[in-house]
């Protein structure tokens, strides 16, 4: 089943957002993986809120279609949430951390190797003026 | 819906009424934690017991707090539900703050 969504550029929207598609989760999918999804998904808009266009008059579009096995989140934007080779060149190495230089521990950067973590597939899909950041996640 | 701190011996508590820690709230949450640092807390402990959900810029505020007091060693998390736990695990977070079920035994490590 598709269900559209549309958000401002704000912020606070995302979380009350983000509850309304984990519980549609419920009861297909358990408590971690709609936790993994809520995660990646305000990840993915954080994202797309801050470093997309600052158009505010620009909302931001999710598509989210829900089958019994899984689910799949696009999140529609006239830029791209990300820029594409952050995804290409990840670094598995992201979310390390050395407890003896502390100093230099990035308090920023760990959302898209979040989202990669907590979904089954992440991929850009281009159509006309959108750009689709695709998040799926299988039971 | 607001951040709070109280006092325990030596020990600063950050509490919080908010359910959801994520980007619209990291600046405050920031302010919060550094506050107390600001002036002059060396050992400070963010109550998470109500807290069902941070995301990676909230973390980033906890972060930022365990680097102001990593000299001390001073900065403690407690009370973390299980998808906050699950976040604090991919990220090794427990190598840059001690994590403990509730605030009592944070306050008591702090504290010794």
């Amino acid at each position: 089943m598709l269900h559209s969504f549309s958000i401002p550029r704000d912020l606070a929207a995302i979380s009350p957002l983000s509850q309304s598609v984990t519980a549609l989760m419920v009861p297909a999918f358990d408590q971690d993986a709609r936790d993994a999804v809520d995660l990646a998904l305000v990840e993915a808009l954080s994202n797309a809120v801050q470093h997309g266009t600052k158009d505010s008059a620009k909302s931001i579009g999710l598509e989210v279609v829900l089958t019994e096995t899984e689910i799949t989140l696009d999140i529609i934007d006239s830029t791209p949430p990300m820029p594409l080779f952050l995804l290409e060149d990840l670094d598995p190495d992201a979310l390390e951390v050395d407890p003896d230089d502390l100093e230099n521990l990035p308090e920023t950067g760990r959302g898209l190797a979040l989202i990669v973590m907590m979904m089954d597939e992440v991929a850009f899909h281009h159509i006309d003026d959108q750009t689709r950041l695709r998040l799926t996640r299988r039971r | 819906m607001t951040f709070s701190t109280r006092n325990d011996k030596d020990v600063v508590i950050v509490e919080t009424t908010f359910q959801r820690l994520d980007a619209s709230l990291a600046p405050a949450l920031r302010a919060a934690l550094l506050a107390p640092v600001d002036a002059g807390a060396t050992s400070l402990v963010l109550d998470l017991s109500g807290v069902s959900f941070v995301d990676s810029s909230a973390l980033g505020a906890l972060i930022a707090a365990a680097k102001r007091l990593a000299a001390h060693r001073g900065f403690a998390v407690a009370g973390v539900q299980p998808a906050v736990a699950r976040l604090f695990a991919l990220t090794h977070m427990e190598r840059v703050f001690s994590i403990h079920p509730d605030t009592g035994e944070a306050i008591a490590r702090l504290s010794t």
